[in-house]
């Protein structure tokens, strides 16, 4: 079915255009079965390509399906394809389409019944299927241009979704937010994409120096021209990387984006969209397994993001705030596996972080919806007796996230926590990374405790409102989801827990076809330095959990003397670490002053070289320059001097 | 005693000559017609004399190029793929003015004659082989330009603005002149590929060139100074930093039709010119005007959007956006090669779609004696007109470059020529640049989709034309981006003259 495989990004295009097309005119019915049965279709079709891709065998699995020349010089025969317009089949990509499509089918069904009482029913579909859309159009792109081009239509696609209620002044803003953040994001992405252009004369994934994709051009001339450049790109990416995967600095827009409907943030901002800088760093892997500096960058923005983002997310009372810096908490987690060179162990994580959180974002979803609307953790509470569906799988949720053995979560996060380490063996700085991703997990146990002891356990505190459970269509996807964050881990269980030899997991075996390291460490730790690492970890995770049942399960008052000792770190915490008082300060006022300062030199330099000039002749000139009208004169003399300036730097210059 | 006529080709020059007539046709029928009644046939004459000269510029597409005129016009497909772009421009700028004339009751007679010589004057500025036409061209659609842009009988502003450009104009014109006499002096010759050749470059379509003085390719003061100011004169048409001053106000004042038609036509005719002097007389030189240019584009790109950021007009706004394109249509010139030479001809043909469809929204809001184009007027179009709204988003986006539009495919072929030139810091610094653009083109569309209307207004039932351009323009923004092939390859054949 690999010949199929452009149907899998047409057929949500086709749902798109269909629902747009046909707008307020289809029956609710027609546009849920347009928009969630073209996404179903594409995971059957998805999931059929990977099928044949797996029965390639390891050497041959990385397929390109052409499609036509997208980007070309020249004309007729000439023409040279700088970019086509072609899909990239290998397991890397057939994890994101099977993520990508088959959440996407849940989160379809699932708004079927969350959105059921909205006015843009059919407009709210059709973005959601061009989002799907474009999401597969950056994982499946075989080459960096066409991949920015989902890269550009996700942000587009997520404005859109963010601001959707527009009645809420909050979303409009925060839709905004988004896109102008992403800009600064793609800014570096566009940056990069022109220096590979400019270094190797390529896109394609396939021709990258050092790509170890099946049937690459081994072609030791492609290496990096200059350290500087091999410095740069991975920088720039990871510019971009910030902004879509919503790390230190540019994170702020992530918590803002969830003023969009919940649905949305589960697919966008939690499953899909945000670890599109994620994919896109395990995609181009060579170009960072060149630059250790890089990586080294890239690893500490994640552990620092994952640690900051799990410290605000404990002072949370917004439900979908908790999860949100939760979600760059996560993300950091990923990058820093990233940073450590596992690409295999990032995307492992990637995978099974979109079950349990999209899971949780569901349940939040359900949770909101049966409470009237409330997202405020403090009028909660003990909810698991009114809705115990939503409860028991938003439990099995909690239990991934936090690392319970057995559990997704706890596989893949404690295999980023070991390649972290076994990485510190060689970059001593990775040592002091694990060691604040160890702290980070003690801090999720006790946040994400702290967000189910306060909504579903203790006493229900929200007054009138008569708390109900969700309807069916809402139910299905959390049960379905609930099964993926249990059982999503087990490709990925380490040979020391089965009690075999090696190091490699399954899922990383899969991978390593498209996200082998090259050159860089392949993990060497001994069993018995996993075993303590995966106890660590547990016995951390115990902590934070029961730190949290203390403070918010336990009778009576907590001691003031405790109150008094987290006081400041709760105002830090609150206060987001006053990153957005940080951009305010150090970066948007001062380009505005200097765009400002421009605007008025646009106009002033006029008014300026008007005053000088009159000044200058006033004595001959005071009657001329009353003959003059208005502004004209002004510009004259603009024009005059920058003639001047050209004419002079035609000979400075040569 | 026999007087020789010298053979005249005069069919190189047809798709020219039909503009004549419909424009001496459009002076007389009004005359015939006398009243208002002659203001739709007048409007279609208009748009059935472009169309035959249109067809005319597509059937020579397969002819060899050649000099015509005593070499003084080049009838290549240069010529032909820019006459085709102006037509066009011109075909919706009368779909624009019909409305606007109706609205205003501006008076048509006067109008149409003026908008078909001022064509000529376009075509004439890409057509010239010499740089005698290049500034008879100028002139021609410079003074059409300059009662064009002041037609509004009712309002003030148009009128200062027409001023400012007639008296800012000339300026300019006489420093194109200037520039002219002193490459003239140092060459020994007007003619384009005669001083191309004069100062070494190679072959082409050359005419005699008598009279010329090979200098070999060193330059000295004397054209370097000349050369200067013929970039002052061709950036002042084209709305260059720091000769852009009048821009804005033009911009602002002129019935919007003009401006749509200025800020797309009069621009690409700008730098046909610009593409034509440099890379045709001057390639040889390139090291020497290379970076100066690239000096002067970046200023260009930097100043339009970083100002546009503060317009409440959207005129004003889309004047500041006109020049950072501007800007980016320099970059091609600064890479000084056959990709940049191509890549201009389809950022011209991308522009012109994304531009003249934001301008047919702001037309078809217009209504008598107001021409609503406070961006704050644009508040809650989406609820009011979705069409419309998605149309100018779609637009907006464009401009912004976001894929997979024709904006971002456009400014992908111009950097990547610079980058390939070597000119990776250019590039990033349009890039940088534009990314600030988004944040004002975003703002109209957060105006219309995220902001309650503040009034009720009667909705109006659009003009249907206009909305017809709007509508192809938007498939023609998208369509461009996904398929650019077919452009970006006429574009290529169409400027084989650089190397």
């Amino acid at each position: 079915m690999i010949d199929l495989l452009w149907l899998v990004p047409v057929l949500p295009l086709a749902g798109a255009v269909a629902l747009l097309a046909g707008g307020r005119r289809l029956g609710r019915g027609a546009v849920v079965a347009t928009g969630t049965g073209s996404v179903a279709l594409a995971f059957v079709v998805a999931a059929g390509a990977v099928t044949d891709l797996v029965a390639n065998g390891p050497a041959m699995r990385g397929v390109e399906v052409h499609l036509f020349p997208w980007l070309a010089w020249g004309s007729g025969s000439d023409a040279v394809t700088v970019a086509e317009a072609g899909l990239l089949l290998d397991p890397l990509s057939a994890l994101m389409i099977l993520v990508v499509t088959g959440i996407g089918t849940l989160i379809h069904l699932y708004s079927s019944g969350y959105m059921a009482g909205d006015e843009g029913f059919a407009r709210y579909y059709a973005y959601l299927n061009l989002f799907t859309f474009s999401m597969l159009v950056l994982v499946l792109a075989n080459n960096l241009a066409l991949l920015f081009v989902g890269w550009e239509l996700v942000g587009f696609c997520s404005w859109a979704l963010i601001g959707f209620w527009f009645e809420r002044k909050a979303a409009a803003a925060a839709g905004q937010k988004a896109f102008i953040t992403n800009r600064v994001g793609d800014l570096g992405v566009l940056a990069a994409l022109f220096l590979v252009w400019a270094n190797w004369g390529t896109f394609s994934f396939h021709a990258l120096p050092g790509s170890t994709l099946p049937g690459v051009l081994d072609d030791p001339a492609r290496v990096l021209a200059t350290p500087l450049v091999a410095l740069a790109i991975p920088l720039l990416l990871l510019l971009g990387v910030t902004g879509k995967s919503a790390q230190i600095p540019l994170f702020t827009w992530l918590p803002d984006a969830m003023e969009g409907p919940t649905p949305v943030s589960a697919l966008i901002h939690a499953a899909t969209m945000v670890t599109g800088g994620v994919y896109l760093v395990a995609r181009v892997h060579p170009l960072f397994d060149q630059s250790p500096e890089a990586q080294l960058v890239l690893g500490t923005t994640g552990a620092v993001t994952a640690f900051v983002a799990a410290t605000i997310a404990t002072v949370q009372v917004d439900v979908k705030r908790v999860l949100a810096y939760s979600t760059v908490s996560q993300l950091g987690f990923m990058v820093l596996g990233l940073g450590a060179g596992a690409y295999g162990a990032a995307a492992f994580h990637l995978m099974t972080h979109a079950f349990f959180k999209a899971l949780l974002f569901l349940g939040a979803g359900a949770v909101i919806h049966g409470v009237a609307s409330q997202q405020d953790l403090r009028k909660m509470g003990g909810l698991i007796r009114y809705m115990p569906v939503t409860a028991w799988t938003f439990i099995v949720g909690w239990l991934a996230i936090i690392g319970v053995p057995g559990l997704s979560g706890f596989f893949s996060k404690d295999l980023i926590l070991a390649r972290a380490f076994g990485r510190g063996l060689v970059d001593p700085a990775f040592l002091v990374l694990f060691g604040v991703a160890l702290v980070t997990v003690g801090i999720t146990a006790f946040y994400m405790s702290r967000l189910v002891f306060l909504a579903f356990l203790g006493e229900y505190r929200g007054g009138s409102v008569h708390p109900h459970e969700a309807p069916p269509s809402m139910l299905v996807p959390l049960v379905v989801l609930a099964i993926g964050s249990i059982g999503a881990g087990w490709v990925g269980i380490p040979p020391f827990l089965l009690g075999e030899a090696g190091h490699a997991t399954v899922i990383e075996q899969f991978l390593a076809p498209a996200t082998l390291a090259t050159g860089t460490w392949e993990g060497t730790l001994d069993h018995s330095t996993e075993w303590i690492i995966t106890g660590l970890s547990v016995a951390i995770t115990l902590a934070g959990a029961g730190l949290a049942g203390v403070a918010y399960l336990g009778e009576g008052p907590i001691s003031p003397v405790v109150t008094e000792l987290v006081a400041p770190f709760r105002r830090l915490f609150a206060g987001r670490w006053f990153v957005d008082e940080a951009h305010g300060a150090l970066v948007i006022r001062p380009l505005a002053r200097v765009a400002s300062f421009l605007a008025s030199v646009d106009v002033g330099v006029v008014d300026g070289a008007v005053a000088l000039v009159v000044a200058g002749v006033r004595g001959i000139g005071a009657l001329l320059a009353r003959l003059q009208s208005g502004y004209v004169r002004g510009y004259a003399v603009t024009m005059l001097v920058g003639a001047v300036a050209v004419v002079a730097s035609a000979w400075a210059l040569r | 005693m026999t007087f020789a006529l010298p053979a005249l080709d005069w069919w190189a020059i047809a798709p020219m000559l039909v503009l004549v007539l419909t424009g001496c046709a459009t002076l007389v029928a009004e005359l015939v017609r006398g009243d208002d009644a002659g203001r739709a046939p007048l409007a279609w004459l208009t748009v059935a004399g472009a169309s035959v000269s249109g067809g005319i510029a597509l059937g020579q597409w397969d002819d060899p190029a050649r000099l015509a005129f005593s070499d003084m016009v080049s009838s290549d497909r240069f010529t032909l793929f820019f006459t085709v772009l102006f037509l066009v421009v011109t075909c919706v700028t009368v779909l624009f003015a019909f409305e606007q004339l109706r609205r205003e009751d501006f008076h048509p007679g006067e109008f149409y004659p003026l908008l078909a010589f001022s064509t000529i004057g376009m075509v004439l500025m890409a057509a010239a082989a010499d740089l005698v036409i290049t500034f008879i061209g100028v002139e021609l659609l410079s003074i059409c330009l300059y009662i064009l842009v002041g037609f509004s009988r009712r309002r003030r502003e148009p009128e200062e603005s027409a001023i400012k450009y007639l008296l800012l104009g000339s300026f300019a014109s006489a420093f194109l002149l200037y520039g002219i006499a002193l490459v003239y002096g140092s060459t020994g010759t007007t003619s384009l590929a005669c001083v191309g050749r004069a100062l070494g470059a190679p072959g082409g379509l050359v005419g005699a060139c008598e009279g010329a003085v090979a200098t070999g390719s060193v330059a000295t003061g004397m054209l370097l100074a000349g050369i200067g100011l013929l970039v002052v004169g061709l950036g002042f048409k084209a709305a260059l930093v720091p000769f852009h001053s009048w821009a804005p106000d033009v911009y602002e004042g002129a019935p919007t039709a003009i401006t749509a038609f200025m800020s797309v036509g009069v621009k690409a005719a700008a730098f046909a010119a610009l593409l034509r002097v440099f890379l045709v007389a001057f390639p040889t030189l390139a090291p020497d005007w290379s970076v100066l240019l690239a000096v002067v584009a970046t200023v260009t790109m930097v100043t339009g959007n970083t100002v546009a950021l503060f317009q409440r007009n959207i005129k004003r706004m889309l004047g500041y956006s006109s020049i950072a394109h501007a800007g980016y249509l320099l970059v091609a010139i600064v890479a000084a090669s056959h990709a940049g030479a191509a890549s201009l001809l389809f950022y011209a043909v991308g522009y012109a779609a994304m531009n003249l469809g934001a301008f047919a929204i702001v037309v078809v809001l217009g209504r008598a004696g107001e021409e609503r184009v406070a961006i704050s007027d644009y508040a809650g179009l989406s609820q009011r007109q979705p069409l419309l709204a998605a149309l100018m988003a779609t637009f907006m986006f464009a401009l912004a470059g976001v894929p997979p539009t024709v904006g971002f495919v456009g400014k992908f072929y111009v950097f990547s020529a610079a980058v390939d030139a070597g000119y990776v810091w250019l590039a990033l610094a349009g890039l940088a640049s534009s990314v600030a653009s988004a944040y004002y083109y975003l703002r109209v569309v957060y105006q219309m989709y995220m902001v309650d209307p503040k009034e009720v207004v009667a909705s109006h039932s659009p003009h249907r034309w206009v909305s017809l351009v709007a509508t192809v323009a938007g498939f023609a923004v998208i369509a461009l981006g996904v398929f650019p092939g077919g452009i970006i390859g006429v574009a290529t054949a169409s400027t084989s003259f650089v190397r």
